[in-house]
């Protein structure tokens, strides 16, 4: 019965996953059809003879919103992901993929960038690889100044450092002059302008990603009783934590670089999922990027439609519906 | 055979427990007693390598300190004496995860034979009519049986636990040290147990360390340790009297 349970509920989830990503490629400054959608799906991938007739909206569906829902789904998962293993690793509930600071050293990488006016492919790479240095260097810290490399010193390392770079980043802004408004806005964190390419990219980075970790369900919920019992269950604690840091890193570090930041979905949607699944992370991992995918397509709709024609960061549209969200959530836990 | 010699280890610099040199049997169930802070604890964490330790801890000649974590989680179990238990597993997946260790393959996932192997342990536990119940509704003897059968599910050669019987009412205690003395003797393994109810510790085990500051510990038969002088100096009480004094209460 359990089984079925868990079965009916991932049903549930895909099939409201299947209505945001529809809603997603309908709605927006145009709204679209159903009828047409499925249209332009059939001719794009039955490859008919386009001469026949082209439907209106065309290259809105296929070059600007089908993309831009792809990479929304991808990076929603990845963010999810992200946040259940630092959730799991550092074995505290309000962990997110930004705890180590990987925001910050993103936003400081595409600052840099800015300032120098290089290429928005190079504005991603510079994100991306100092986001990896900034979480390489609390770690190596970490380790030196606690060698069992405790949740504790973990997190107060990567806040401390977080917070300094948070520091810079606020010079650098400054320094940017006129430019300064593309480095806050890349803050907000956006969808749009999402190519096929992102997509693929992001693909097979998640693919490797949740793959390697599917493969880690049993040791991280082992990691669930706690460091020490997972010691004597037989985990060896310190190099998993390293590994799985890693991988929640990068799948962060590659969505924040690419999209700019995108706040509370590597928070809330672990939870959501844990309210639905258990503690279990056979469920827990496809639970989180559906939940994710749902969350971050959703609030990209509500970007691109509230304030219509322009276009409000969805980064603020997560951080306004998640920061209540999971209030709500932990006020009504305490109160039983 | 478990083989320590000239064994120190404690934290930060302070040893805690010096030289000690003992050796135990397979089929025993071994008590460790002591006053508070004498390392009863640490010990069990040496063993199960938990904490560096000098000098060698041998079983059937393989050092425990070389072998891999994973090696040494299938010889050693350690019960300890409290175990995050808020997590949401049920039973059933709680005693799985402890059967980790045993688990074969590059990635390790339960076999079929895994799986009769918890059912089993729960068996002889009691717990089948628990199997789906979360951890986290059972009273504390019921999840105090779950991680007992934890400890046994991977067939470990050393069970260690660490005050087994605390938080459990009479019966209870009475029950687990029974049964932790029934499967040490039935799987013929080496069963070490802190415990502070001396009580418990005369009618049942087979022979008590008495750790004690300095390398003074003693090691010998139940007997000889609890009714000899040395026990009433270590515990500055006059254990003998007490035991006397409440009997007499009783009858």
């Amino acid at each position: 019965m359990f089984i079925n349970s868990s079965k009916l509920k991932f049903i549930i989830l895909i099939s409201v996953l299947i209505v945001v990503i529809f809603l997603g490629v309908a709605l927006g400054s145009v709204h679209i059809g159903l009828r047409d959608i499925i249209e332009i799906f059939k001719i794009k991938i039955f490859n008919l003879d386009m001469e026949i007739e082209t439907p209106k909206y065309m290259s809105i569906i296929w070059q600007l919103r089908f993309p831009r829902v792809l990479v929304g789904i991808l990076s929603g998962s990845a963010l999810a992901v992200s946040g259940l293993l630092f959730q799991t690793i550092l074995k505290n509930p309000i962990a997110s993929p930004y705890t180590l600071g990987v925001s910050t050293g993103a936003s400081i990488g595409v600052a840099i960038g800015v300032i120098l006016g290089v290429s928005n492919f190079m504005l991603s790479v510079l994100g991306f690889t100092v986001s990896i240095l900034v979480v390489g260097f609390i770690l190596l810290v970490a380790s030196l100044y606690d060698k069992s490399l405790s949740n504790v010193s973990i997190i107060l390392i990567g806040m401390v450092t977080s917070l300094t770079l948070n520091g810079f980043l606020t010079l650098l802004i400054l320094f940017a002059g006129e430019s300064s408004g593309q480095i806050i806005y890349w803050q907000m964190g956006s969808l749009s302008l999402k190519t096929y390419k992102n997509f693929v990219d992001l693909l097979v980075v998640l693919v490797i990603s949740v793959t390697y970790i599917s493969f880690k369900h049993v040791e991280l919920d082992i990691l669930s009783f706690g460091e020490y019992e997972a010691k004597k269950i037989g985990l060896d604690v310190g190099k998993l934590k390293i590994i799985i840091i890693g991988v929640a890193t990068l799948l962060t570090a590659v969505v924040v670089s690419l999209n700019g930041v995108i706040g509370f979905i590597g928070l809330v949607s672990p939870h959501i999922a844990r309210k639905i699944f258990g503690s279990r992370h056979k469920l827990l991992i496809p639970g989180s990027i559906i939940i994710g995918s749902i969350i971050l397509v959703s609030a990209d709709m509500v970007a691109r439609t509230v304030m219509q024609p322009s276009e409000l960061p969805v980064g603020a549209i997560t951080a306004l519906m998640g920061g209540p969200f999971f209030g709500y959530v932990y006020l009504r836990k305490g109160k039983k | 055979m478990l083989k320590i010699e000239n064994m120190s280890c404690g934290y930060d610099n302070k040893k805690v427990i010096k030289n000690l040199s003992i050796e135990l049997e397979k089929g025993k169930l071994y008590g460790v007693i002591g006053i508070n802070g004498c390392g009863k604890s640490t010990l069990l964490n040496a063993i199960s390598s938990l904490i560096k330790y000098t000098g060698s801890i041998k079983l059937e000649n393989k050092e425990l300190k070389k072998l891999k974590i994973i090696d040494r989680a299938k010889e050693v179990s350690y019960l300890s004496q409290s175990i995050e238990n808020n997590v949401d597993f049920t039973v059933y997946e709680t005693v799985i995860l402890y059967r980790y260790p045993m688990m074969k393959g590059l990635i390790r996932t339960p076999s079929q034979e895994d799986r009769e192997t918890v059912e089993s342990t729960l068996k002889k536990l009691n717990l089948l009519e628990f199997r789906d119940r979360k951890i986290k509704e059972l009273s504390g003897g019921q999840k105090q049986r779950v991680f007992l059968a934890g400890a046994i599910v991977n067939e470990p050669k050393i069970l260690l636990l660490d005050e087994p019987t605390n938080h459990l009412d009479i019966k209870y205690q009475i029950q687990t040290i029974e049964l932790v003395k029934k499967i040490g003797k039935e799987k013929n393994i080496i069963v070490v147990a802190v415990l502070h109810d001396l009580n418990i510790v005369m009618k049942y085990v087979d022979k008590v360390l008495l750790l004690r500051k300095d390398e003074k510990y003693i090691f010998d038969d139940t007997d000889k340790v609890l009714k000899g002088f040395d026990i009433e100096d270590e515990y500055k009480f006059n254990i003998k009297r007490y035991m006397e004094d409440s009997y007499k209460i009783w009858v």
